[in-house]
């Protein structure tokens, strides 16, 4: 059973006999990876979980803050992109360049969208001082850099912080809700911003041409990672901003 | 609109081939190429699915909510998964890395509320929440220990409830002591004040222990 | 099996020389020298801060460091001995060298992560490098909160330790990546899966493992960053938090980790017994599937870390039931290697050597795990010498004796070169008394009581005193004892790739799986051609195939 009844074509590595196994063995990689990033964001759902059961009033109250409208924006947004995605890799299988060109294109306009929603969203919490743990309604610190406390030992929050200042939450496990907020959300962000990366060497790669319904492995590997980054935002909308 | 697209350069080396993946060649790849419609199929029952999810959670649904929330959000991720991600078209041992990626979240996720939901309930006196939230009151807190302790005792007087006291209604927890001592937080940190407390239910409950 | 041997005139991987042939290289051969030069490098360093320990022990006073350096010692050893030697040593080193060789494949599925994984692990490395210089961590190995979150003037160093383990945790991930989809895709023509060799089941399972559990450790550890950096507060009881949810998350990947330790030890083991005794393994395929086995159910038990930290006693009940389910698939593998031994033809070799030691070691360390997966007796155990001594048993006693044999077993294989043979027996001897001599003492210390992470033990009564002073003294000696036999090791080992050392025979041991089957040292690109499996990994040339029974 000789494998080398012709010459490998240039997209096959040298330790790869068939461009079948190449493709068998890194999309078997790619899977593994998104199994890894579950994992990865499974700590998060963890500390979730775990928070909404500590304090669920507080989760509720303090969800009344973020802004649902934004998060349904960026909903769709992201799920549009995921269509696009999925239309340039059925392009790059089908060896429509110019359409493959255009839906990368489309999903990393998308992607930025998504991300100026979320640059919005950000600075409505900072504006509120809805910030994580110590940061919250943003405590008044003496010199000494310690919190100054009122009569009863509760932190004293900056005048223009009208959210924290009203009492209406308890500050620390609101401080921890917007801890698992920001920290849910950011690394999802993050993940958007590896994504616009990655889509942008995508595009680049696929201007030139390199990309044709023998070798498209890369486009779908991206779109593979794209699809779990709407998957991920899925369970993160209704977790966040529609507790109930 | 179920045409393929039309083939680009390379394809048009393969125009016999309307796949264009090569089934002259074992050497290569067989790979699925779905219709467009059920791209833009699955892209439609997405976008009702998610209108749906914010539709159920204006109704007031209380704690069943979050449920239908997942059931949807699930479903979501199922067509996702199997359509965009091509799941339901690869290879069985692909199907299973993914699947098993969501086992061992699961265990994960159950194997630690075995802690987290049942804490103290054996031995009460040893609930690590109760301890630690004493263990940190430091002297400036006392007013709120002392309102936190009267919460503690409420809450052994009723073995039905959570011994954290998070999850008990709003209404049940501010009961005797409470009011007297979260006044005076509230009349420090905002003039809302006293009224607050039973005016504002999401807020009551924690409030008698801070 | 057919393929053809490398000739003389065919280059060796080791052939091309200059900086950048190895800086650049996609050779997982060269990747698993390099990987295996810095696993060594940090095996001394922590070798060294465990003798520091063991030195201030001998006294009861803590006359050597103070209480504070002590925390700082002990933790650093741990974290090295965990984070980057243990972990990386088989499937990094010895792995990534032997898995294409043995599955008859040109290299890994992806080279160029593999390089990546290298230097992940360097960067990472080097943060924790950067944490003792920043003025140490000593939080223990585990960075438990609130430790690693209190007010510390060595915060920094809590950082950049945390930020290094982080980084290593993705050069671990990209391994397992690496491996799962090596062993899945990449097997030569006529390799079944239960044609595979064992040492290669072990890798496999480690690989599951490193996928599935790192990247909670990522995670966790990104958490504790934000917390400390910012003060997120998910873990500061303080602000709220709960710290024994940092234990869940921590000990849902380290549990396991344990796994991803001990594993390709057992590979490595079934792979040395059966070579040296020219025997077919016992039960192959119970101890492949085993090796599974101890994967999964390595999952369900982490909690047994945590039976005194404040979880539920329902959890404690849970975690402690489950916990004793790990010892059906290790006693299935412990039985098959005995089985393995009876009746073969028996070579003192070495490696062999370490093989039969790693068999009584392990059992020593696995046996002694009952008693701290019982709920009742672990409140009475925890923290004290004895848990020191049970993992010391497995990681020490279990890894890295199967590690060391690995290395002397595939040593010619992987430089061409044949050691001091008699200088390896004697040292191998020095190595098991002088491991048992330190760590069966621990065993007599814990259960009288010495607690763990103690620098000084003058407090308690005369008697007492007496007993620890005894047992720790013996301790330490062992530990010289042990060292030397080490250093021996290390010098015939460097000795022999000497100018003129001596050159190692084609195939020294007579082993038949495929890695066997190319030159010594391997060729650039592995084998000439595409060898093909025709036998199973033991079918030794002096078995009497004449009858049809198979054991």
């Amino acid at each position: 059973m000789s494998s080398h009844d012709h010459a490998h074509p240039e997209y096959v590595q040298h330790h790869f006999h068939t461009a079948a196994e190449q493709r068998a063995a890194s999309k078997f990689g790619m899977w593994a990876f998104i199994a890894q990033e579950i994992l990865f964001f499974a700590g998060l759902f963890m500390a979730y979980a775990a928070f909404r059961f500590f304090y669920p009033e507080t989760f509720v109250a303090a969800h009344e803050h973020l802004s649902w409208k934004m998060g349904g924006v960026n909903t769709i947004v992201l799920i549009t992109s995921s269509l696009t995605m999925a239309l340039a890799v059925r392009a790059a299988q089908t060896g429509n360049q110019k359409q493959l060109s255009i839906q990368l294109l489309l999903t990393i306009v998308f992607a930025c969208c998504f991300l100026v929603v979320k640059y919005f969203e950000y600075s409505a919490k900072v504006h509120h001082c809805l910030l994580p743990g110590d940061y919250y309604g943003l405590p008044l610190k003496d010199d000494a850099g310690n919190f100054k406390l009122d009569a009863i030992g509760n932190r004293i929050f900056s005048d223009h912080c009208d959210i924290p200042k009203s009492g209406q939450m308890d500050a620390k496990s609101a401080g921890i809700f917007f801890g698992v907020y920001f920290i849910m959300t950011g690394m999802h962000g993050l993940h958007v911003l590896v994504g616009i990366g990655l889509l942008a060497w995508i595009w680049l790669r696929a201007r030139k041409g390199h990309f044709h319904p023998k070798y498209f492995s890369p486009v779908e590997y991206v779109g593979l990672y794209w699809h779990l980054v709407d998957l991920i935002w899925i369970f993160l909308f209704p977790l966040l901003y529609l507790v109930k | 609109m179920a045409t393929p697209h039309s083939t680009g350069s390379y394809g048009a080396d393969h125009g016999a081939d309307p796949h264009g993946a090569g089934h002259h060649d074992d050497g290569h790849p067989h790979e699925h190429i779905s219709p467009l419609s059920m791209y833009f199929g699955v892209f439609g029952a997405l976008m009702v699915l998610t209108v749906m999810t914010v539709w159920v959670s204006t109704l007031g649904l209380g704690a069943v909510s979050i449920y239908v929330a997942m059931f949807v959000a699930i479903i979501k991720a199922y067509m996702v998964c199997a359509y965009f991600m091509h799941l339901k078209w690869d290879s069985p041992f692909n199907r299973l890395i993914f699947i098993s990626s969501i086992v061992f979240m699961a265990i994960f996720f159950i194997i630690t509320a075995t802690d987290i939901g049942f804490r103290g309930q054996i031995n009460p006196e040893t609930d690590s929440m109760v301890l630690r939230q004493e263990e940190n009151a430091t002297a400036a807190e006392a007013a709120r220990k002392a309102a936190f302790e009267a919460k503690t005792v409420t809450l052994a007087r009723a073995p039905g409830s959570v011994p954290t006291g998070v999850d008990t209604p709003p209404v049940a927890v501010p009961a005797p002591a409470a009011p007297a001592t979260a006044a005076a937080p509230a009349t420090a940190a905002a003039p809302a004040a006293p009224g607050a407390a039973p005016d504002a239910p999401a807020a009551a409950a924690p409030a008698p222990a801070n | 099996m057919s393929g053809s041997y490398g000739n003389e005139g065919e280059q060796s991987y080791l052939s091309r020389k200059g900086f950048l042939t190895w800086a650049l290289t996609l050779d997982h051969k060269r990747i698993g020298l390099m990987y295996l030069g810095a696993v060594l490098f940090f095996f001394l360093i922590g070798g060294i801060m465990a003798l520091l320990v063991r030195t201030e022990l001998l006294t009861a006073e803590g006359d050597l460091f103070s209480g504070d350096n002590y925390n700082k010692i002990y933790t650093l050893h741990g974290a090295i001995m965990v984070f980057v030697f243990i972990i990386p040593s088989v499937p990094a080193a010895l792995g990534n060298f032997l898995l294409p060789l043995m599955l008859g494949a040109k290299d890994v599925a992806f080279p160029r992560l593999n390089l990546a994984s290298w230097y992940i692990y360097l960067l990472g490395s080097a943060f924790l490098i950067f944490s003792v210089l920043a003025g140490s961590i000593d939080t223990g190995w585990t960075f438990y909160t609130p430790y690693s979150i209190g007010p510390s003037d060595n915060g920094n160093a809590i950082i950049a330790a945390t930020l290094g383990v982080f980084i290593l945790g993705f050069s671990s991930i990209l391994t397992g990546v690496n491996f799962i989809s090596t062993i899945h895709k990449m097997r030569a023509p006529g390799m079944k899966w239960m044609d595979m060799p064992l040492m290669i089941w072990a890798l496999y399972a480690t690989s599951v493992i490193q996928v599935l559990a790192t990247p909670v450790l990522a995670i966790t550890l990104l958490l504790l960053v934000f917390e400390r950096l910012l003060g997120f507060g998910i873990f500061n009881p303080a602000l709220g938090g709960d710290p024994v949810l940092y234990q869940h998350f921590f000990w849902f990947y380290s549990h396991p980790a344990v796994y991803i330790m001990i594993l390709p030890g057992f590979g490595i083991v079934s792979e040395l017994l059966t070579v040296h005794s020219r025997k077919r393994i016992f039960g192959y395929k119970a101890i492949a599937f085993s090796s599974v086995a101890i994967a999964v159910i390595g999952f369900l038990v982490w909690g047994h870390h945590m039976f005194v930290s404040g979880q539920s006693e329902l959890s404690s009940t849970i975690f402690s039931g489950i916990t004793f389910a790990v010892a059906i698939p290790t006693a299935i593998k412990v039985f098959g290697w005995v089985a393995t031994l009876y009746k073969g033809s028996i070579r003192f070799t070495t490696p062999m050597l370490y093989g039969l030691y790693f068999i009584f070691t392990f059992t020593i360390g696995g046996l002694t795990g009952l008693p701290l997966a019982t709920l009742a007796s672990d409140v009475h155990l925890h923290d004290t010498y004895y848990v020191v001594a049970h993992f010391h048993y497995v990681m020490m006693g279990g890894l890295v004796i199967a590690f060391i044999g690995g290395l002397h077993h595939w040593w010619p294989k992987m430089t061409g070169r044949m050691y001091n043979i008699k200088l390896a027996a004697f040292a191998s001897v020095l190595v098991f008394i002088g491991f048992n001599l330190t760590f069966f003492s621990q065993f007599f210390l814990g259960s009288q009581g010495m607690p763990r992470r103690y620098h000084a033990y003058d407090r308690v009564s005369e008697s007492l005193q007496g007993t620890y002073k005894f047992w720790h003294q013996m301790s330490t000696s062992g530990s010289y004892i042990l060292a030397i036999g080490l250093f021996i090791t290390l010098g015939y080992l460097l000795a022999s790739l000497r100018k003129g050392g001596t050159r190692s025979p084609h195939n020294p041991w007579g082993g038949v799986s495929m890695e066997w089957l190319t030159a010594t040292p391997p060729i650039e690109h592995n084998f000439e051609g595409q060898p093909v499996c025709t036998h199973g990994p033991y079918e030794f040339p002096e078995i009497d195939k004449s009858a049809q029974d198979k054991h």
